[in-house]
C-alpha cells in the first residue's frame, strides 16, 4: 500500500472496493508529497483549523489543486489542530475539553471533479460516532463546486486524554478519504473530601487592559511617593498573579471576541467569532459550537449565569459569554440568543449593560433591530444543541419578553437601585447603545458635565453600583452561579487614545472589582479572576510632565507655543524629571480633576496619527446642541485623534495606518483571589484561564 | 441677476416651498443653485426657515423603552428646517448620506461594529446630488437646510434611521466662518484605512 502525506497529515483516498489504492492521494495534487520522511515546514503558514493547502480559503485554488485528484479533498477540520494541519501530534494541543463539554465536530470536504459528496462520517479513536452528520454547501467567496462543510453536534467524552479524530468522506465514484486531527479531554482532579470548590467564579474583565493600564490606573487613584505607591488597587491586592499570553486562532493579535471567549469556551477561535469554530459558510448561525462555561454549569450543576458590561450588550465580550455566532456585529440574533437560549438552559439571571436599540421592536424609534442580523438555527443544530431555532422577528419586543421570562426590568440607576432583594432575574438596559464612560458619568453626577444628558441618559450607573446588585441577585441562587463582569471602554477609549478616560474606565472598574473581593471574602466560596482578553494600544506610563496644568493649555492653544519643541521637548519628562505626578481623590473616589500640575504622560506604541496637547479632551455637546445661540463651537473638538488637540500643533505619526490605535500582541496580567487562586500563577495560555476556573468549580482546590 | 434679485427670488422659493405639501416642494437642487449663487459661505443672507436643535427632536431624557419623536419635530415633518451639528467621520461612509450629529465624532464601522458611541439623536442627511459618492467630513460645526422626514428606514450600511434631512451637498454650510468645503468634501480613494478587522 502506497501512502502519501500532506504536509504530514495522513490523507487517506481510496476505493471502497479495494480498500487502499496503490495509487493514494488527497486530491489535492500540488500539495500531495512522498511519506513518510517528509519534514514539518520550518515556518508554518497561518492557521485556524484549516490544512495549510487550504489556507487561503479555497481562493487562489484552482481545479487543478483541489478536488482533481482520486478522491475527495478535506480541507478543515473542526476541532482545530496541529496534527491535521501540520502533522504534530505533539502538545500543545489547540483544542480541549473538559469531561462532559459538549462540541462539534465539523469538516469540509470538497469532491473531484464531476463528483458530489455522499457521506461524511466523523471517528473518534477510530470508533464511528453515532449520529447524524449534516452538511451545507460551502459558499464562502471562492468554494470549489461541490464542497460541503459537514457537522455532527454535541460530541461530548468523560474518556480524560488526548483522542484522535477522523473524518472518512465519500463521494459519488466511491472513492474514500480520510484525514486525521486530535483533541484532549481535559480531566478534572478531585482535590478529596472536604477541600473547598468555587461555588461561584466572578470573572472580570477589563476590556484591552494590559499591564500599563493597571500601573496608570494606580497612580492617578494611588499616588507614589519616594518610590513607594501610597496605596494598592484592589486587583493589586489579590494574592496571586500571572502572566497570560493572548493569541487568536489566526492571528498573535486578538479581537475582544476570542479574547474573551476563550474564557468561557477553554478555546481558540477566530477573530469576530465567539463560542464557535470557523467554517466555510457565509452563514453566522451555523458553526461548529462549543458549549459556554455558563450553559455547562447550568446544565451540569444548576448554577446561575450573570453578564455585566459598560458596553451595548450585544457586543463581543459580553456575547462571549452567553452566544455562539461567526459574527460579533449580529446585535439583534445575539441579544434574542440572550433570552432564547442563555436565559432558558444557560442559566442567566443577569444581563446589565447598554444596547436597549436592540431590544426595542423594529418601528420604534431608536429601535436598531433588523432582519438582516437576527438569527434562525439550522435544524441539525436545534436537534443537536436542544435549542430553539430562533426566528428573523425584528418586531419583538425583547424587553417585553424578558420581563415575560420572569426578569425585572431597570433603566435608569435609579431603578436599579429600587431593585427589590428578591427579585430572581434581572435586565438592566441603560443607555442606547454603549454606556457613556466613568469619566462622563461621574462629572455628570457632579455636575460639571452635561455629556450623559446629551445623550439623553442623565442616569447610568457606575459599574461598582451594577456588580453589587448582581451579585444581590445571583447570590440568592443556591446552586452558585457565574458572573462576568467587564469594563468595556478601558479598551474603546484605549483605542482613541483618550488617555483621562481609559484611565478612570479602569478605576471604575477597580471599584466594582473591591465590591466582588468583598462579597467573596465574606462568602468564602467564591474565586474572583481578574484579567484582560487583550492589551489595547501599546500603552505606557513614559514620565511626567514638567509643567504645570496651565503652561499646557497655553501651549496646547497656541501653535507658535506648542510644536515639538512647546509641547514635547520642553514637556515630556522622562526619569527623575518625570517626578511623581499627583492627583487627588474626590470622595466619589475618581479624582477632583485630571488636568493637574506636572501629571502623568502616556504614549501609545500602537498608536495612528494623532494630535496631543496631554490635555484631558473635553466633550461640547452642550454647546452644540443649543440652538444658534451664538456661542463659539468647538471647532477643534475631536472627531478622531487626528481632529483634535489641533491647535497646539504637536503631530505625532502613528507607526500604523488604521484611524485609531490598535490592540497589540503583549501578554497581560491575571490576578486571582479566593477558592483555586492559587493556580493562576505563572505563563499560561488564555485557554489555560477557562481549565483553572473548572477546576476550581469542579474539582476544588486545596 | 444682482444679488439682492437673487435673495428675493431665494427667498420667494422658499416661502412657496414652506407653504407646500412635500409632494409639491421645489427641487432641491433649484433651492440649492439658487443659495449657491447667492453666497454659499453666508448663509445668513438666506431667509429665515425654521430651525430645530438636535436634542429637540426626541423627547429629553429618553425614556425606560424607545425614543418619542417631540411635538415640534412631529410639527416640522415635512417641512424645510435647518439643523445645527456635526458631520459624524466614518470609516465606511455611505453614499449619498452623511450623519449630523451632536458633537465630532469618528466612527469605525469596521471594527466596532453597531456597538458605538453615538448618540441616539443623530440624523442621516440625504444628499439627493450625490447619490454615487461617498465624503470624508470635517470637524468643524455646519448647519444643513433640507426637508425633515421621520420615521423608520432601514438605511444601507445597517443601521435603521429615524430622522431623515433630505438635502444637496450646497445645502450643507459651514458655521461661524469655517471653510464650508473642508465640511463635506469627497472622500479620497483609498483615504479610510480598510481595517477589517473589529476590537
Amino acid at each position: 500500500m502506497g501512502m502519501k502525506r500532506i504536509l504530514g497529515a495522513t490523507l487517506v483516498a481510496c476505493s471502497v472496493a479495494t480498500t487502499f489504492a496503490t495509487e493514494i492521494s488527497s486530491g489535492g495534487r500540488a500539495v500531495v508529497v512522498d511519506q513518510p520522511s517528509q519534514s514539518l515546514p520550518t515556518v508554518r503558514p497561518t492557521i485556524d483549523g484549516v490544512h495549510p493547502i487550504a489556507a487561503t480559503q479555497f481562493e487562489n485554488m484552482s481545479a487543478f489543486d483541489i478536488g482533481a485528484g482520486a478522491g475527495p479533498s478535506i480541507t478543515r477540520m473542526s476541532p482545530p489542530s496541529n496534527l491535521f494541519s501540520f502533522a504534530d501530534a505533539n502538545p500543545p494541543l489547540i483544542s480541549r475539553f473538559i469531561a462532559g463539554q459538549r462540541f462539534d465536530f465539523g469538516a469540509t470536504v470538497v469532491p473531484t471533479a464531476g463528483n458530489t459528496i455522499t457521506t461524511v462520517e466523523f471517528l473518534v479513536d477510530g470508533a464511528l460516532v453515532p449520529g447524524a452528520v449534516a452538511t451545507y454547501a460551502a459558499n464562502v467567496s471562492g468554494s470549489p463546486a461541490g464542497a460541503r462543510c459537514a457537522v455532527q453536534r454535541a460530541y461530548s467524552s468523560s474518556d480524560v486524554g488526548v483522542h484522535t479524530l477522523t473524518v472518512r468522506v465519500t463521494q459519488s465514484d466511491s472513492s474514500v478519504s480520510e484525514a486525521t486531527g486530535n483533541f484532549e479531554i481535559v480531566g478534572i482532579a478531585d482535590a478529596g473530601k472536604g477541600a473547598p470548590r468555587a461555588q461561584n467564579v466572578i470573572v472580570f474583565i477589563g476590556d484591552g487592559m494590559g499591564i500599563a493600564h493597571r500601573t496608570a490606573a494606580r497612580i492617578m487613584a494611588r499616588g507614589v511617593s519616594q518610590g513607594k505607591a501610597d496605596g494598592l488597587l484592589a486587583m493589586d491586592t489579590m494574592p496571586v498573579t500571572g502572566i497570560v499570553i493572548t493569541h487568536s486562532l489566526n492571528s498573535i493579535v486578538t479581537d475582544s471576541s476570542p479574547g474573551a471567549a476563550c474564557y468561557a469556551t477553554g478555546n481558540k477561535s477566530n477573530n469576530n467569532q465567539q463560542g464557535v469554530f470557523p467554517d466555510d459558510t457565509t452563514n453566522n448561525w451555523d458553526n461548529p459550537r462549543v458549549e459556554l462555561i455558563g450553559e455547562f454549569l447550568a446544565r451540569e450543576q444548576g448554577r446561575a449565569l450573570g453578564i455585566v458590561t459598560t458596553s451595548d450588550v450585544f457586543d463581543a465580550t459580553p456575547g462571549s459569554f452567553g452566544t455562539h455566532t461567526q459574527s460579533r456585529g449580529a446585535g439583534t440574533g445575539i441579544c434574542d440568543q440572550f433570552l432564547d437560549e442563555a436565559a432558558a438552559t444557560g442559566g442567566l439571571k443577569v444581563l446589565l449593560g447598554g444596547g436597549r436599540k436592540w431590544f426595542l421592536p423594529a418601528g420604534t424609534p431608536g429601535s436598531q433591530r433588523s432582519n438582516a442580523n437576527d438569527y434562525t438555527l439550522p435544524a441539525d443544530l436545534v436537534t443537536g444543541w436542544g435549542v430553539p431555532a430562533g426566528a428573523l422577528d425584528s418586531a419583538r419586543d425583547l424587553i417585553a419578553d424578558f420581563q415575560t421570562a420572569g426578569f425585572t426590568y431597570a433603566a435608569t440607576n435609579a431603578d436599579l437601585q429600587a431593585v427589590a432583594p428578591t427579585t430572581e432575574k434581572l435586565l438592566g438596559l441603560f443607555a442606547y447603545s454603549n454606556m457613556n464612560v466613568a469619566l462622563d458619568k461621574i462629572n455628570g453626577r457632579r455636575g460639571a458635565s452635561t455629556v450623559v444628558n446629551d445623550y439623553g441618559f442623565p442616569d447610568q450607573p457606575m459599574l461598582d453600583e451594577m456588580t453589587e446588585k448582581a451579585l444581590q441577585v445571583l447570590s440568592r441562587d443556591a446552586d452558585g452561579f457565574t458572573l462576568m463582569v467587564e469594563a468595556a471602554s478601558i479598551d474603546k477609549q484605549a483605542h482613541n487614545m483618550d488617555t483621562e478616560r481609559w484611565i478612570l474606565d479602569t478605576i471604575e472598574f477597580d471599584r466594582a472589582l473591591e465590591v466582588a473581593l468583598d462579597f467573596a471574602e465574606t462568602d468564602g466560596n467564591t474565586l474572583v479572576v481578574v484579567t484582560a482578553d487583550h492589551e489595547c494600544a501599546g500603552i505606557n506610563i513614559i514620565g511626567g510632565s514638567r509643567v504645570t496644568d496651565a503652561s499646557l493649555a497655553n501651549r496646547g492653544s497656541r501653535p507658535q507655543n506648542g510644536g515639538t519643541v512647546g509641547l514635547r521637548n520642553e514637556v515630556v519628562g522622562t526619569y527623575e524629571a518625570a517626578g511623581f505626578p499627583r492627583y487627588t481623590l474626590a470622595t466619589d473616589g475618581y479624582p477632583m480633576s485630571t488636568n493637574v500640575d506636572r501629571r502623568m504622560l502616556i504614549g501609545y506604541a500602537a498608536n495612528a496619527d494623532r494630535n496631543e496637547d496631554w490635555r484631558t479632551n473635553p466633550l461640547p455637546l452642550r454647546d452644540s446642541q443649543q440652538p444658534f445661540n451664538n456661542v463659539a463651537p468647538l471647532n477643534t473638538y475631536p472627531s478622531g485623534p487626528v481632529n483634535r488637540d489641533i491647535n497646539g500643533k504637536y503631530f505625532v505619526t502613528g507607526q500604523i495606518g488604521d484611524p485609531v490605535a490598535a490592540h497589540t500582541a503583549s501578554d497581560i496580567p491575571v490576578s486571582a483571589a479566593g477558592v483555586g487562586a492559587g493556580q493562576f500563577t505563572g505563563v499560561m495560555d488564555n485557554t489555560d484561564v477557562y481549565f483553572k476556573i473548572m477546576q476550581a468549580a469542579l474539582g476544588g482546590a486545596n | 441677476m444682482s444679488p439682492r434679485q437673487l435673495s428675493v427670488t431665494l427667498a420667494a422659493t422658499l416661502f412657496f416651498a414652506a407653504t407646500q405639501s412635500p409632494a409639491r416642494l421645489p427641487s432641491l437642487a433649484f433651492v440649492a443653485a439658487a443659495k449657491r449663487q447667492a453666497s454659499p459661505s453666508q448663509p445668513s443672507s438666506r431667509p429665515a426657515t425654521e430651525r430645530l436643535a438636535l436634542r429637540e427632536i426626541f423627547k429629553m431624557p429618553i425614556g425606560p423603552r424607545g425614543l418619542e419623536f417631540s411635538e415640534r419635530a412631529r410639527s416640522l415633518a415635512d417641512k424645510y428646517v435647518e439643523i445645527e451639528g456635526y458631520l459624524i467621520a466614518q470609516s465606511a461612509p455611505v453614499k449619498g448620506q452623511v450623519l449630523l450629529g451632536p458633537m465630532p465624532m469618528q466612527l469605525h464601522e469596521h471594527e466596532y461594529g453597531f456597538a458605538e458611541d453615538l448618540p441616539a439623536t443623530i440624523v442621516h442627511v440625504v444628499l439627493s446630488d450625490a447619490a454615487e459618492r461617498t465624503f470624508a467630513t470635517g470637524s468643524g460645526l455646519v448647519r444643513v437646510y433640507g426637508v425633515l422626514r421621520l420615521g423608520a428606514r432601514n438605511e444601507p450600511d445597517g443601521r435603521v434611521s429615524y430622522v431623515r434631512l433630505e438635502a444637496t451637498t450646497a445645502a450643507v454650510y459651514a458655521v461661524n466662518g469655517q471653510d464650508a468645503s473642508a465640511a463635506l468634501k469627497p472622500a479620497e480613494p483609498g483615504s479610510a484605512p480598510a481595517c477589517g478587522h473589529r476590537h
